[in-house]
């Protein structure tokens, strides 16, 4: 086995790149997905809560209520009346929504309500997210709304009054609860996310570390004497084959071991099928990376072509698989793109996995295992595509073969 | 001196690995980006929410209550896409059959007495989406709510005011009071800022060149080192041109990728063309300066330092913001609850300079910013000066 041991020994000398790329990544999405916050499941609904930010040039009673009116939907956020103040509020995100209340503008709202006029408008401003500012926007909406039927039913109260009545109108509020469903959001989910962000950890990680590994083995002078020695090919080839499978396979236990250990609550709502077809569906997809590394070895591809390839096809491939932005929001062209790709196949295997029963029926089974199916012989056409490369390889003189004693002979 | 540029630029030309890095990476991770978002645009508006409504009873607070809904149901810019059902197990069912599904019911309302009751479908994802379409929902459950409570209180104390029609009329039009203003050169956009760490992010892999030639540059890393540093070219202006020609390298490849995502992909820069170059300008210098500081680490091989520096710029675009919109939302409470984590970040420095230039109509946060990238960049190319020096070696 020294062959096999001296892979492994290559990949010690090389060991940044499975720390900066299993490691590190694996972390990185443990992180990212702990940072992910579930919608309410159970018990009564309860509001989003948004930031947002009144600029009251007025001070009057109506622009004090604007923001007592908003505090039951957002969190107040204190901002300077300068442009610079507003540019960056909005630019930063610091606020969802923006309101400036004009000088006068309590005095002048009553006013024109009474003559049968069009209420003044005030600015406002929506960060990124204006879904959230449009929320804001519909609540600022009903308290004026309420103040200007105040206003008109009682034409001799004051400003105050009127405020008080209409804070007092938009207080009341609907029933709301939370309706369960069989698709509720759950811990396991959590992991699902982490597992869909691992297709990039895997593929950059192993293909950089089968590219480092067959690039550095697959140099002309070392498989020259490793042709020329007594050690059947054959054999050396399966010994090389086997440090590959071995880096895949600490990959595959590293990235699902990490999941298991920080995420335990989503592993108790797991059943035991479910964790398993979840391994299996990690261990399928590390097929593909394995045999895109063995692929750029036969190429003769260097290590910063492999570290290159490994980067840029993982990331395509985690982003069209739905690690970066949900799928669900894809146009259909894209999703067409996306199922040509291994990460759409993962994904849904992922998915499926996570919410498997303890005794699960044939047919869910065997939805899974078509996802795997695909995966699998996506696999086995990028490792045929290697063995046709390695063919044509061994034929040039850079591989050190027959073609290499030739034109040594010739010089 | 210009030979040395020549040919280091040439070399840096002719290597794939350098150009795959700067060149092709960016392309293919913009052309990718491009393809995805233009849907992500139009995530952040508000479409118009699926919800079942239990036909309501033919009393006088069923009618009235319908009638609201069907004012939410209509025109162009409606809140509510209704579908009328017969009872609440009928509306609970379509709620619960659709869950999951893109275009699932956001909940549904039936109107208990004289009061709306929502039920609002638990979330079915990792998302505050389902939060925030349940919590419009409510809202506009809330506003019929205040309003009917408010029409109650007016009949109590005088039920002759509702026979005013302007009262009457101003019960059922909302106010519209507010104006929507921009008070930054654009609108600020979720994809927009995807772009900009992604351009960070490019731009810091632009590193590996400053690496390969900072390598080369030692004498006993090759042949050509070993001739260049017995050669007649001083030392100092060796590493002038060395770091140049990475430099231009670098800045060139970056402009590319800015040209093709503003003129190809049409992503907004803001105005300013020659201020966006000046960003690429110190964002290529600080990438230079990064991979020259990594190649100084001693003892390490240069394919183990290229996988440090990407390490180091896949962390760094974490906290840019680059890894989708968890990360984003991460990425801004850190930068909230502990700013200087963005000021020696520089992939999050180049993408708030690019953001600075959209955002902003006064050059100060740009400025700020281009400061801050020098300053990394010097302090960058200070770790590396032992290295960068003229250096004995026992054999080469």
């Amino acid at each position: 086995m020294q062959a096999f041991k001296c892979a492994l020994r290559v990949m010690r000398a090389h060991i940044v790149f499975p720390l900066v790329y299993i490691v590190g990544l694996s972390f990185m999405g443990v992180f990212m997905a702990m940072s992910l916050v579930a919608g309410q499941q159970s018990g009564e609904f309860e509001p989003a809560h948004g930031e947002f930010a009144i600029v009251d040039r007025d001070d009057s009673a109506l622009s004090g209520g604007i923001a007592d009116a908003l505090g039951e939907q957002g969190d107040a956020v204190d901002i300077a009346d300068s442009r610079e103040a507003f540019q960056d509020a909005v630019a930063k995100g610091t606020v969802d929504y923006l309101l400036v209340v004009p000088e006068g503008y309590g005095e002048a709202f009553m006013d024109a309500v009474r003559a049968g006029e069009e209420p003044p408008t005030m600015d406002t401003m929506f960060s990124y997210y204006s879904m959230a500012g449009a929320y804001f926007d519909e609540a600022v909406s009903s308290y004026l709304s309420a103040a200007r039927s105040l206003a008109l039913a009682q034409p001799d109260a004051g400003q105050d009054a009127v405020v008080a009545e209409a804070l007092d109108a938009v207080g009341h509020r609907a029933q709301a609860s939370i309706l369960q469903t069989e698709t509720n959001a759950s811990e396991a989910d959590r992991f699902a996310f982490y597992l869909t962000w691992s297709t990039y950890t895997l593929f950059a990680g192993v293909t950089v570390c089968i590219g480092v590994l067959t690039a550095t083995l697959g140099r002309t002078e070392l498989r020259r004497r490793a042709l020329i020695s007594p050690m059947p090919f054959l054999s050396y080839n399966l010994q090389v084959g086997l440090a590959c499978l071995i880096v895949t396979l600490t990959a595959w236990a590293w990235s699902f071991a990490i999941g298991l250990v920080a995420f335990p609550t989503a592993i108790a709502e797991m059943t035991l099928p479910g964790i398993v077809w979840c391994a299996l569906s990690v261990l399928a997809f590390c097929m593909i990376p394995l045999g895109i590394g063995f692929l750029l070895g036969q190429c003769g591809a260097s290590i910063a072509v492999s570290n290159a390839v490994g980067n840029i096809c993982g990331m395509v491939v985690s982003f069209l698989g739905g690690a970066w932005v949900p799928l669900s929001i894809m146009s259909p062209e894209i999703i067409s793109v996306a199922q040509c790709l291994p990460g759409y196949w993962y994904n849904e295997a992922v998915q499926l996995s996570v919410r498997l029963g303890s005794a699960p029926s044939s047919e869910a089974v065997m939805l899974i295992a078509q996802q795997l199916g695909v995966l699998l012989l996506f696999a086995a056409a990028i490792f045929a595509a290697g063995l046709v490369v390695s063919r044509l390889r061994t034929q040039t003189a850079e591989a050190g073969g027959n073609a290499a004693a030739e034109a040594a002979l010739t010089v | 001196m210009w030979n040395t540029f020549k040919y280091t630029l040439l070399w840096l030309v002719r290597s794939p690995g350098i150009l795959v890095w700067s060149l092709l990476f960016p392309l293919v991770l913009s052309t990718v980006f491009m393809l995805m978002f233009g849907p992500l645009e139009e995530m952040g508006q508000l479409e118009p929410l699926r919800v079942a409504v239990v036909q309501p009873n033919d009393t006088p607070e069923g009618e009235a209550f319908e009638s609201f809904i069907d004012a939410m149901d209509e025109g162009d810019d409606r809140l509510l896409d209704v579908t009328m059902v017969a009872s609440e197990d009928e509306a609970a069912r379509l709620v619960r059959d659709s869950a999951g599904e893109d275009d699932g019911y956001v909940g549904y309302v039936v109107l208990d007495g004289a009061q709306p009751r929502v039920s609002v479908a638990a979330g079915s994802s990792l998302s505050d989406t389902d939060d925030l379409n349940g919590s419009v929902l409510v809202l506009i459950m809330d506003e019929y709510t205040s309003r009917a409570s408010l029409v109650r209180d007016l009949i109590e104390r005088d039920p002759a005011v509702l026979a005013d029609p302007t009262v009457m009329a101003s019960l059922f039009e909302p106010v519209r009071a507010t104006v929507q203003v921009q008070v930054t050169e654009g609108q600020p956009k979720e994809s927009t800022r995807f772009y900009y760490a992604m351009l960070g992010m490019t731009a810091l892999f632009g590193g590996n060149a400053g690496l390969a030639a900072c390598v080369r540059l030692k004498g006993n890393s090759s042949a050509l080192g070993a001739r260049r540093s017995i050669g007649a070219t001083s030392h100092r202006a060796a590493i002038a041109a060395t770091l140049l020609a990475s430099w231009a390298l670098s800045f060139c490849c970056l402009a590319i990728t800015y040209a093709y995502m503003r003129y190809v992909g049409g992503v907004d820069f803001g105005p300013n063309d020659a201020a966006c170059l000046a960003v690429v300008a110190a964002a290529s210098l600080v990438a230079i300066s990064l991979g020259c500081a990594i190649s100084a680490i001693p003892h390490v091989p240069e394919e183990g330092k290229n996988g440090i520096l990407t390490g180091i710029v896949c962390f760094a675009s974490l906290f840019a913001g680059l890894y989708g919109q968890p990360t984003m939302e991460l990425a801004d409470t850190i930068a909230a609850a502990f700013p200087p984590a963005t000021w020696v970040n520089p992939a999050a420095q180049i993408s708030q300079a690019f953001y600075s230039i959209m955002y902003y109509d006064t050059a100060a946060p740009l400025l700020e910013h281009l400061a801050i990238l020098a300053a990394m960049a010097v302090v960058l190319f200070l770790l590396s000066a032992r290295s960068l020096r003229r250096q004995r070696y026992a054999s080469i």
